[in-house]
């Protein structure tokens, strides 16, 4: 199992981070450094990150369904790639707290050379466990392993697709189902339609691909799992890169400190410039100047206190940066935005060209976890006996893009229809409208601002027939009464539009 | 809500109160050479973090959907309470360590007068804060439509799925569209609050120090009495406090972020209401799972004998799903032939290997016993759960209840039986 060795690794970190832990505290303690005690919670510290990557591995190890989580636990590592990256962004903030107080109080080190030892012991561990996590530490890597081989890559934006990103208006109302309009708007389906031919054979070879490319399939099997915890091993080699640049800091502050600083010696007059104490100073210039002719020594020079929190500070911005796509792309998972390196504007253009389907409305792709990303899409076709293989041909689509776990929801429309064909059978009831997963409220000035809400709604409910439907007789056939909240005919129209 | 519910607008109040706050006390502690001042300012700068994170979240969740992002954003406040939660967690966890070594290593208040005026200033700022949103998260407690929910689950579940639309609807719809606003924004005001009443309850432990110091000088050379144990052991309980409050929010957050199902829901009830359904042969692949506040999404797998069958069996499956609080539905629809095994899922993807990159594979889905999706008619073993259903030969078919003809049947159009 590819969790075997992360929990292995974790454990053995976490024990021997704990172990150090108490042994510095116990030196702390004998040397009555209060340095070294603070240095011993950053290693704490350490070892609850390791606790909570721990916990995520163990839950994400159950991928079946359960009655609590339909879709097993598989995310969990991702929450604890986030949950540590935001710990030791918090961390970061309270050193540079510090430091700044180091800056404005400065302190000298007691016992360096106890300081050296202790550090040097403390950073070996933090080398020992980079080593050990250092294989999952590469940006970026295990991301886009949910792309395989035989499909399209979806990763080179468009221009094009920018501009039309552009182009959709975001205070319209109609910009509900966005990504209808996004498609409507850019791509008449008549320029679609005339490609069709040579993406139908694009697809076929696709098709190919996909028979020969089904052993590497294998490859991704590995790398679901991997990628997945890969983000949470991150985190982890993040949290212990931070302590090992801490360790370092300790050991050449105190090496530096030991060799450049003259600290005051008993017995002479001796003036301490760096500590920020006037007036005992000012006490001590006046006394010595009074009483003796000895020369009035004063305390080494004065950066080197100043090293400490300056080298601090670089480590938290190194950490700082170090951290933030970790932070950046776990977020972007659990906010379920679309994988990136899936374009949704390509997809929704080749699925629209797929043969079979007239309009594709309310697709909505999301990454679970590592490789796993899924799709819900309403299809709509032309009648019930194309759409088996219609059904066939998407799902080699979305295979083929990397995306395995689909549910397509066919809506047919009759050839003998007068009606315009709606996008959606829009039967909604008002009140359902804002507990809809996306889409626009179906008044107009619901519409309004529950766009500038940002709640694009769309009602998957079953009943009432829409306004403009009532006065009509019932189009015969009447499969998926999915979606699209809107009860006004105008917008109605405005969708057929874009979709023919 | 419109755009200015409130909400917003009373954070960036709260921020603009806090950081005023923060440059003052900063300046004043330069100024006045006290480092407890400008450690305290500190305290007060996490709150402006916080804060931000907090507005950050509330601006982001209200983006329309997009190219990639293709449910808008309504999880951004989600994501932002934990990231609160998470951050105050670090914080509880470095102050404790200063009280420890506080514990360790006694200090005194050198000028507690100072100290407790700023205190009480910041305890002051603070109440403000707690008193500007302590409407925001009552609201969504008490009128809590899941919590009620649970209380009544096991009894009434059943009834309430399959109740005729009429009944349960206008009694369900009306408070849940109250309910739904408060609920989103309150996990974010949450995470904000723990914020807040944490620095209040810092603010006190100083105020309560401070005073004692006041009220009972210490010569400034005497060793430091019991007087210097107040602060850090008060520090310490105060952190067990804020921990213990921060751990709900944990919970609540992971709840959703894990796409768990929906509290309040039983997927064992609706997946046996389903069955119930006539015309549904099986069911597999269901999912539900709440996107944010009360959006909940479901998926599934429907198995049943033709489209004509499928039409009229999708209202009802609807129906079902619409009374148990979910109104995001989409339904695949799965023709049998006769000599096909109506458990098996026919639209699974390209090849076997497929299985384990599906969502959630089971990768040994023929010990995958206690797998809640089966229908409490299925015999064991079967897999409801990937995509492929790899049942052994000696596997009864139990079909759901008898597929009657349509009952409405208003389509008029004659389709072949399709299979996928």
């Amino acid at each position: 199992m590819a969790f075997e060795p992360d929990r292995v690794r974790l454990l053995c970190m976490m024990s021997l981070t704990f172990g150090f832990f108490i042994v510095e505290v116990v030196v702390s303690r004998l040397t009555s450094s209060l340095a070294m005690l603070s240095d011993s919670f950053h290693m704490l510290s350490d070892v609850i990150a390791l606790v909570v990557a721990f916990v995520a591995v163990r839950f994400a190890e159950k991928t079946q369904s359960t009655s609590k989580n339909t879709f097993g636990w598989i995310r969990a590592e991702v929450m604890g790639a986030l949950v540590n990256a935001v710990f030791l962004t918090a961390l970061c903030f309270t050193i540079i707290l510090e430091a700044i107080e180091r800056f404005t109080e400065p302190q000298e080190i007691e016992n360096p050379l106890m300081v050296i030892g202790v550090g040097a012991g403390g950073l070996l561990v933090n080398l020992f466990g980079l080593c050990m996590f250092h294989g999952h530490a590469g940006g970026g890597h295990g991301h886009s392993h949910g792309g395989g081989h035989g499909h399209s890559h979806g990763n080179k934006k468009n221009k094009r697709n920018k501009i039309c990103k552009s182009e959709t208006p975001s205070g319209n109302g109609s910009s509900g189902e966005e990504t209808n309009n996004l498609v409507g708007n850019c791509n008449s389906p008549n320029i679609i339609h005339s490609d069709r031919p040579e993406r139908h054979d694009l697809l076929q070879e696709n098709r190919l691909d996909s028979h020969i490319n089904s052993n590497t399939h294998y490859d991704e099997l590995d790398h679901t799992d991997e990628s997945a915890s890969q983000l949470n091993m991150r985190g982890v080699f993040l949290h212990v890169l931070g302590d090992a640049l801490g360790s370092v800091i300790v050991v050449l502050n105190a090496i530096i400190f030991t060799f450049v600083w003259q600290p005051c010696r008993e017995g002479e007059p001796c003036v301490k410039p760096c500590v920020d104490s006037h007036c005992i100073d000012h006490n001590m210039l006046v006394s010595a100047l009074r009483n003796s002719t000895q020369a009035v020594t004063s305390a080494g020079p004065c950066w080197v206190l100043y090293l400490d929190p300056t080298l601090c500070i670089i480590m938290v911005c190194i950490l700082l940066y170090t951290t933030y796509p970790l932070l950046k792309e776990s977020a972007l998972i659990l906010l379920q935005t679309v994988p990136k390196q899936i374009d949704m504007q390509r997809l929704n253009e080749k699925l629209r060209s797929v043969e079979g389907i007239l309009a594709v409305h309310e697709l909505h792709i999301w990454q679970l976890a590592g490789s796993r990303i899924i799709a819900t899409a309403h299809i709509k076709c032309h009648d019930p006996t194309s759409y088996m293989d219609v059904a066939k041909r998407i799902k080699d689509f979305f295979h083929n893009e990397g995306i395995h776990a689909t549910t397509i929801q066919p809506e047919f429309v009759t050839v003998n229809s007068e009606s315009p064909i709606s996008l959606c059978e829009l039967s909604c009831r008002t009140q359902c409208a804002p507990k809809l997963c996306c889409g626009n409220g179906d008044k107009p000035e619901k519409k309004a601002t529950d766009k500038a809400m940002g709640l694009p709604i769309s009602c998957l409910e079953v009943i009432v027939e829409s306004p403009e439907h009532r006065g009509r007789e019932q189009p015969p056939v009447e499969v998926e009464i999915q979606v699209g909240a809107r009860s006004d005919g105008e917008v109605v129209q405005r969708e057929v539009e874009s979709s023919l | 809500m419109g755009r200015y519910s409130g909400k917003t607008c009373r954070l960036v109040f709260m921020l603009v109160i806090t950081f005023v706050f923060f440059v003052a006390e900063l300046v004043s502690g330069y100024v006045g050479n006290s480092i407890a001042l400008v450690s305290d300012s500190f305290n007060m700068l996490s709150d402006v973090i916080s804060l931000c994170v907090g507005i950050t979240a509330a601006r982001v969740s209200r983006l329309g959907s997009s190219g990639r992002r293709t449910y808008g954003l309504p999880r951004a406040e989600v994501v932002g309470a934990l990231a609160n939660a998470v951050f105050l967690t670090a914080l509880c966890f470095t102050i404790f360590v200063e009280a420890v070594m506080r514990l360790v290593n006694t200090e005194r208040i050198d000028d507690p007068f100072l100290v407790l005026i700023v205190g009480a200033l910041g305890l002051a700022v603070n109440i403000v804060g707690l008193i500007i949103f302590q409407d925001c998260c009552y609201r969504s407690k008490r009128s809590g439509p899941v919590q009620e929910e649970k209380t009544q689950q096991p009894t009434g579940a059943e009834d309430r799925l399959t109740d005729p639309p009429g009944l349960s609807n206008s009694a369900s719809d009306n408070p849940v569209k109250t309910r739904q606003t408060s609920q989103a924004a309150a996990l974010n005001i949450r995470g904000v609050l723990l914020h807040v009443m944490g620095d209040a309850l810092g603010s006190v432990v100083v105020v309560v120090a401070a005073s004692l110091f006041y009220a009972m000088p210490l010569p400034p050379d005497a060793p430091c009495n019991w007087q210097c144990y107040v602060d850090p052991s008060l520090t310490i309980i105060m952190v067990i406090i804020i921990l213990s409050s921060a751990f709900p929010l944990f919970k609540e957050t992971g709840a959703i972020l894990l796409q768990m199902v929906p509290r309040g829901l039983q997927v064992d009830h609706i997946s046996e209401a389903l069955a119930q359904v006539p015309g549904v042969l099986s069911i597999h692949e269901l999912h539900i799972w709440e996107l944010a506040a009360d959006r909940n999404v479901a998926t599934l797998h429907l198995k049943c004998a033709d489209s004509e069958d499928f039409q009229r069996v999708s209202r009802q499956v609807r129906q079902i799903f619409h009374n148990a609080g979910v109104h995001a539905v989409t339904i695949q629809p799965e023709y049998t032939n006769e000599d096909q095994d109506p458990m098996a899922c026919n639209a699974p993807c390209l090849s076997e290997d497929c299985r384990a990159l599906g969502c959630c594979s089971a990768t040994h889905p023929s010990t995958n016993v206690e797998n809640y999706m089966e229908i409490s008619t299925c015999p064991t073993g079967i897999v409801c759960n990937g995509h492929f259903a790899s049942l052994p030969d000696k596997l009864g078919i139990s079909i759901l209840p008898e597929h009657s003809p349509p009952q409405n049947n208003r389509d008029h159009v004659v389709l072949k039986d399709t299979q996928l």
